[in-house]
Formats: structure tokens, sequence, C-alpha cells
């Protein structure tokens, strides 16, 4: 897991105490409510139906025990005593009071934790397939390539400003169970014929009032040009994307209008103009992290996969009309097994 | 202001009836009463009786009349400026059968009550 270095712990304790300001001034008066609110978005902070709701990003969706608790201790003592865990790997509190925000986001700082880019539309959590790091499938853990994005699009100053939120997934695997083909961005971890691993990147994705399914840009990125064919991707969407409509300003909308074979023409021209200055990824920062992935296997590690490589699960419907997971276990060493 | 406002559009009435969403401003002959989010909390109240901010859509003023409800709302903007209250609009309310009032849009219903997904929660749960 990323650990906050000591610029990280700075800046994050900087930032509450700048909300902390912000939400004094406005319970004064000082502050109107127009002025107020892009302030609270930036941290977060929505006003909904019932109450505020605060949105905190679990980057590509990976917790410590630490955090978790610090998720439960924040909803015991200022919310209702839950959060929704959100399909985006965020977690919302959806009955925060206004006065007590600074402190929630004091609290989830302990932790290196923080609500920001959780709202508006910049670059928003990255989000991953969530059995990275244990899935059989997997090429590569994409938390490695998540982390890098995390990093690059945090206050990215150009990127701030969006026509419209921006979503990013990756999944190390070729099931998609990070749900890549409906994200702004979707990147799935790809192995070469010879060899090689890099990235095939999806644009165009989404849901919401007009679902679309991405369209595949470029079937095989080196992983050195990742941040670089992002960003001339992030530029033609900022330059080319509606504003004056919010129903028609995602990037889905901008790839349907012009075309992915148009779309991938800007985009291409863009990267050629950029790349030679953009940042590169040296090889050994954006491979995967021994300590994470490349665990030696144990014997009992060795069992499990076994295993799990023979479970099998089917969903339906039972005779009552009720859904239904029926998970079947078959192993060599122990007689099968049905779980309903 | 909440960031879903802007999606209510026609409702349904109880009654059948096809009724403009209340959210920014209603019909005219309707009976209308005032909403908002109590700014420290963000708490849906409604401009009572006295002139105080209440939780329960039964203990709000209503009016009718085009004319009355804008000068109802008009009143309210004190309380903007005290930062009581954010966010305050017009909504049509109906007297049930028995006689209390509640949201005419399912949209307000729902804001009166709770998350129709947590009955537990809300004020549903404090009644």
């Amino acid at each position: 897991m990323y650990r906050y270095d000591e610029f990280d712990h700075t800046f994050v304790a900087q930032r509450v105490a700048q909300f902390r300001d912000q939400v004094a001034r406005r319970l004064s008066g000082e502050l109107t409510e127009d002025e107020f609110r892009p302030l609270r978005l930036m941290n977060g902070l929505y006003l909904q139906l019932h109450a505020y709701m605060l949105r905190v990003a679990v980057p590509y969706g990976t917790l410590s025990a630490r955090q978790m608790r610090q998720l439960a201790h924040i909803a015991r003592r200022y919310d209702k005593g839950y959060g929704h865990f959100t399909t985006r790997q965020n977690i919302q509190y959806n009955w925060p009071a206004l006065k007590d925000t600074p402190d929630i986001l004091m609290d989830l700082a302990d932790v290196e934790m923080h609500a920001l880019q959780t709202s508006g539309n910049c670059i928003r959590n990255v989000t991953a397939d969530q059995y990275a790091g244990a899935a059989a499938d997997e090429i590569e853990d994409p938390r490695i390539c998540a982390e890098v994005i995390r990093q690059w699009s945090s206050l990215h100053p150009e990127f701030s400003f969006l026509p419209r939120k921006f979503k990013v997934a990756v999944t190390g695997a070729p099931a998609d169970r990070a749900a890549i083909a409906v994200h702004d961005i979707g990147i799935r971890v790809v192995r070469a014929e010879d060899g090689a691993i890099g990235y095939e990147i999806l644009v165009g994705g989404g849901q919401g009032r007009t679902p679309m399914i991405g369209k595949t840009i470029r079937a095989f990125l080196p992983k050195r040009y990742l941040l670089s064919y992002m960003e001339a991707i992030l530029r033609v969407y900022n330059e080319f994307g509606r504003r004056d409509n919010m129903f028609k300003a995602r990037i889905k909308i901008l790839v349907h209008e012009v075309g992915i074979e148009e779309f991938r023409r800007r985009v291409e021209e863009e990267w050629e103009a950029i790349r030679g200055t953009s940042v590169e990824l040296p090889e050994a920062r954006c491979s995967v992290s021994p300590h994470i992935s490349r665990r030696p296997l144990l014997p009992h590690c060795q069992r499990s996969r076994r295993i799990l490589s023979s479970v099998s699960a089917l969903i339906g419907r039972s005779p009552a009309g009720r859904a239904s997971i029926s998970i079947r276990i078959s192993n060599p060493a122990m007689p099968s097994s049905t779980f309903r | 202001m909440s960031e879903t406002e802007s999606k209510s559009g026609k409702r349904t009435t109880e009654e059948g009836v096809l009724a403009i969403s209340t959210a920014r401003g209603a019909r005219g002959g309707a009976l209308k009463a005032i909403t908002a989010n109590r700014l420290v909390d963000g708490v849906v109240v409604y401009l009572g009786e006295g002139g105080g901010w209440v939780e329960a859509i039964e203990a709000a003023r209503s009016v009718s009349g085009k004319d009355e409800a804008a000068a109802l709302l008009a009143s309210v903007e004190p309380d903007v400026a005290a930062c009581r209250i954010v966010g305050p609009y017009l909504i049509d309310v109906v007297a049930g059968s028995d006689g209390k009032l509640r949201g005419a849009s399912e949209r307000e219903r729902i804001r009166a009550l709770g998350p129709t997904v947590r009955l537990d929660l809300g004020k549903q749960a404090e009644a």
C-alpha cells in the first residue's frame, strides 16, 4: 500500500486547516452559500436530499485494518453508525453535520485518507479490480498502475476543471471485474505475443442517462508511455469536450460524436507532440511491487489456489422466484460440496 | 442547494394530476409551503406557523395564491442571511384525509420522511 511521505502529511493537514477556516467563515456568514459551495465540493461534501453527504476516496479499493477501523469510528462518532461503500470504491457518509466535517477530515488524515477530488469536474478516485493481487487470471497487479495514476492526477493543475467529471479504472486481468468498459478511460493490463506487458486503453465508456461501452483507442501501450498517453487523451477532451450542456459534456459523448477513428487521430497527434517532454515511467517503478504480488507461494496458499481454481458459482432464480447463488467446490482431496 | 435538485422534473401526484415539480416555482393555485436545509447540519426544515423553522412538514405554514407564496418566500431571506437555512424554495403541499399537510410530489414526500431504502433512518424513524 502507498504510504504518505512527509509532504503528503503536511499537504493534507494544510487542506483540512483551510477547510476548517472555510466552514467557520460559512457558519459565521462571512461566506455565502454560492461562495462556499465550490469549496465544500472540492472537499467531497455535498448537500443532498436529506442531509449533507461526505464522499471519501478509497484509492483502488485498498484499505488497511487501521483505516477501516477509523472509517467505523467516524461513522459512530459523527454519523448514524454506518457508511455506504460505493461501486466506485468510495465510502459515503450520509448524515454528517457541516460543523463536524473538519474534524472528520482530520480523522481521515490521521490514517492517510481524504475526500479530495471525490466531487467536481476533475479526475476522480481511480478504481481497480476488487480481487487485485489475488486473482488467478491476473497478468499483473493493477494497483501499481492505479497508484501511478493517483499520484499523477492528484491536484493536477491542467485537469482540475475539465468539461465534466472523469473516471478511470484499471484491471490486471482479461475479465473486466473493474468495469473498465464503462469508464471514461479504462485500462487493461495485457501481454503481447513477445511476452512484453503493457496496457490496452479504452476510452469513452460510461453509464448514467447515456450508457456507452468504451472503445479501444490503443490495443497495446508500452508501460512507460502510460502518463503521456493519458495526458494526450485528457488534453483532447479538455479542448473539444462540450461545456455548454452538462448532459453532453462527458468524454463518451465526444468520442461518440466524432467517432473513435477521428478521436484516436487527434489523441495520437497530441501524443506525438508531447511525448518527448512528458514524464516517462521508468520500468522499475511501474512494475509489480515484489512485496505485493510476488509473495512466495506457501504450502497453504498452493492448496487454497487449487481449491479456488475449481470453485464454480451459479447465479440463478429459485423456484420461489428469489435470486439464488450456488457455489460448488470440487477438490480431488475432498468430496464435492455445494453451498446455497 | 442540493446537487440532485436539478434532476427534478414532472411528477405524478397521488390524485393523478400531473404536476410540475415544485423545486423551483410551483403552480399558481396550489397550496404552498417553504422548505430549506438547516445550514449547520443539513436537516430538511419547513417554515412553521410561528415564523420559526420546524422539522415536520405537518407543522409547516401553508398559503395559497401566487403573490402570497412569493411574499412568503421573500420573508425568509433574513434567515438565509443569518446562516440559519440554505436554499429555501416553494413546494406544493396537500392536506391528507386526516387534515395533515404533506408534500404533493413524490420527491418532497421522500424528503419529508427519509430514505426509502432505510426506513429506520430519517424522520420516518422518529415518528
